[in-house]
């Protein structure tokens, strides 16, 4: 994908721009744009390291394990289809929470392993193999939307801009990523009674099972 | 008047102290569980030389795509890409300045990074149109990306309606981001 958009935007500008006799623009920004590179890298460094090594401590006294714990009620609610006490919650808690706490190399791994635990319930559930469950499709839109408490990056992006008041967009962004996150959720449980994604099994979850087996019996 | 008064300072406050308050609710849950701060900042320097470690790990994307949004912007494709969504863009209020970044953002995460430096450069990062893609940059995910990895790794093809869920939540962010910057900047 990024291949294509890559090789895409330079033939389309460098033509559109030749065409339009802009060569000699075009000319400068090549040169100028691979120095203005290394001028970003060098101003984000600073900034992004210090927050990575505060990210590091919060990994190491286990604070995403307490944040999956507050989070606990809401997922019941939100994975309908796990039964209590199955590890695939314990997983789903921790990934969000680490991607809550911006832990971002920890937080893959922990959601690739939430995953392989709804799919273990997928198969309780009898649905194809290749087939998500709403509980899949939930927990990866919810990844999706990014809501970050130390958005380590954009505080990166605006000191090396120079911005007068870097943290300012703290609240703006906490106000409208959690918006986002409720939206998505609400589309997700929309959007799986739709009948051209509803699941003909009905719901996932292992209750299913029992009265499909007890059918077919 | 007065009661708009309060509001504005309790927000300065608020979001003056924001970071601070955050580090130290961190470092002090952090010294309670580790004994007294123990290995405490040799986890911190790990951490960072890892830091170094992305920011070097990205330079080569940087540059690459960096000099692709130039050249992109240079030949006037990138304002004409936002000129022909102006009709779209006025309708749902968003300044037509941050379409490329909210086009970008969902497919590929760093060539939205080259897009915000620019629009920072261009527009300054404290001004309507950087402050709405910051939100933009910060409240969203690379989408595809991690649909992708994530069902890539327990083997689904049938994803039914997560990128179409996914993918409306990154545009409810785009108007969200640009409603919330302008209300705030009403005070």
């Amino acid at each position: 994908m990024l291949d294509r958009i890559w090789i895409a935007m330079l033939i389309a500008g460098l033509a559109a721009g030749i065409a339009g006799g802009r060569g000699d623009r075009l000319a400068q920004e090549l040169i100028t744009s691979s120095r203005e590179a290394v001028d970003l890298c060098i101003s984000l460094a600073g900034t992004l390291c210090f927050w990575t090594g505060i990210m590091r401590i919060m990994e190491r006294v286990g604070m995403a394990r307490n944040i999956s714990r507050l989070l606990h009620p809401l997922l019941r609610f939100l994975f309908p289809g796990v039964p209590k006490g199955h590890p695939a919650m314990g997983a789903i808690g921790m990934s969000l929470s680490a991607n809550l706490l911006g832990l971002g190399n920890a937080a893959t791994p922990l959601g690739i392993h939430a995953m392989k635990e709804l799919s273990s319930l997928r198969a309780d559930a009898l649905l194809p193999d290749n087939t998500a469950s709403d509980d899949m499709c939930m927990f990866i839109v919810m990844n999706t939307s990014g809501f970050t408490l130390i958005p380590t990056t954009i505080l990166a992006m605006r000191s090396a801009a120079n911005s007068a008041d870097v943290s300012g967009i703290l609240l703006p962004i906490w106000i409208c990523s959690l918006f986002s996150l409720v939206f998505g959720v609400f589309m997700t449980k929309l959007l799986s009674r739709m009948p051209l994604w509803k699941l003909k099994s009905g719901s996932s979850g292992p209750h299913v099972r029992k009265d499909a087996v007890h059918e077919s019996a | 008047m007065s009661e708009r008064m309060l509001s504005m300072s309790l927000l300065d406050i608020l979001s003056g102290n924001v970071l601070p308050v955050l580090l130290l609710m961190i470092l002090g849950i952090c010294y309670l569980r580790t004994a007294g701060g123990k290995d405490v900042f040799s986890g911190f320097t790990e951490g960072a030389a890892d830091g170094l470690h992305t920011v070097i790990k990205i330079f080569p994307t940087l540059v690459g795509l960096m000099t692709a949004v130039a050249v992109f912007r240079a030949s006037g494709l990138m304002d004409a890409v936002s000129a022909l969504l102006k009709p779209v863009t006025d309708m749902i209020h968003i300044p037509g300045e941050v379409m490329p970044l909210a086009l970008l953002r969902p497919v590929t995460g760093s060539g939205s990074l080259a897009v915000l430096a620019y629009l920072y450069r261009k527009y300054g990062p404290d001004g309507g149109i950087g402050r709405t893609a910051s939100v933009i940059m910060g409240s969203t995910e690379t989408t595809l990306y991690t649909v992708s990895v994530y069902f890539g790794a327990v083997g689904v093809k049938n994803i039914r309606h997560t990128l179409v869920a996914g993918l409306l939540a990154d545009l409810a962010t785009v108007i969200g981001a640009a409603f919330i910057v302008r209300w705030l900047d009403m005070g």
